[in-house]
């Protein structure tokens, strides 16, 4: 598997779980008075399974078998209040932040832009769960 | 997340390829062992040009600029303290306090903002080091979520 292959791997991987996570949050906020919340959501999910179809289409294309999701992912507890979904999307969306910024060390051309790109879009999406400016998103930096 | 902690890690990864000099100190010292006695009688080693060097040149100028005028704005003090995190990644030195800048516009803030984060998208692109490019694309990112707290994304 050459670097650029393992990475798009791995950040596939990682869209499947945050679909899987975004979706169960979903679900939990789907009860509650939180209309911009379930938006928020909803966005967030959309545009993960949208990147999450281009990463298997860029796997392929770099003849690669696109890895599966896994059966399901372990959800943190409780997540029975809007601040509680809040936070866990937050983190989803910080995990992807730090992935996406791996693939662009890993990857070059169009695949390194395809990460840029989603690197800038999610941080920015960050403010939608209450995530607040970074000046490194991606590096672990506050 | 502890800022100091982030930026010395990020500053260590950045050194392998921004601080250049590691590099080039380290092929001088190892030439200078396998020359051994002959030193003498051929050429000294010299190290490749960074390709990628005029890009943190001009990245580190970018944000020395930033931080020199937005540091004579009132009302700035976190872009500053976030554009000082970010030159501190890329191993530059912030602008002398002597300094004197002018103030930047409350419009002059959001295009240099705006020219900036094209700016470091761009050499993020077209960089040559994986390593590095990350910094870049982190910084060029930073700086939008910054625009959209001040709600100009």
């Amino acid at each position: 598997m050459t670097g650029d292959l393992a990475a798009l791997q791995r950040t596939l991987g990682a869209e499947h779980a945050a679909i899987f996570v975004l979706g169960a949050l979903g679900g939990r906020a789907a009860t509650l008075p939180a209309p911009q919340l379930r938006a928020a959501l909803a966005s967030a999910y959309d545009a993960h399974v949208l990147r999450r179809d281009e990463l298997r289409t860029m796997v392929i294309g770099t003849g690669g078998d696109p890895v599966a999701a896994e059966p399901a992912y372990r959800l943190p507890s409780p997540l029975s209040t809007a601040a509680q979904i809040t936070a866990e999307a937050l983190r989803v969306e910080r995990t992807c932040v730090t992935t996406y910024a791996a693939l662009v060390a890993a990857s070059t051309d169009d695949e390194r832009r395809w990460a840029v790109e989603a690197l800038a879009t999610t941080a920015v999406g960050e403010a939608d769960f209450g995530g607040h400016p970074q000046a490194l998103p991606g590096l672990g930096s506050g | 997340m502890s800022g100091s902690r982030g930026s010395r890690a990020v500053s260590r990864r950045a050194l392998l390829r921004v601080g250049g000099a590691t590099t080039v100190v380290g092929a001088a010292v190892l030439s200078g062992c396998d020359l051994g006695h002959d030193s003498s009688s051929k050429p000294a080693a010299v190290p490749p040009p960074d390709p990628d060097q005029h890009i943190v040149d001009a990245a580190r100028a970018e944000l020395r600029g930033l931080v020199a005028r937005l540091s004579a704005t009132s009302g700035a003090a976190s872009l500053v303290a976030s554009h000082r995190l970010q030159l501190a990644a890329l191993q530059g030195d912030p602008p002398p306090t002597t300094q004197r800048s002018r103030a930047f516009t409350p419009n002059q803030i959001l295009a240099r903002e705006r020219r900036a984060a094209g700016r470091f998208t761009h050499w993020a692109f077209t960089c040559q080091n994986g390593d590095l490019a990350r910094v870049l694309a982190s910084v060029a990112a930073g700086i939008r979520m910054q625009l959209v707290v001040r709600g100009t994304a």
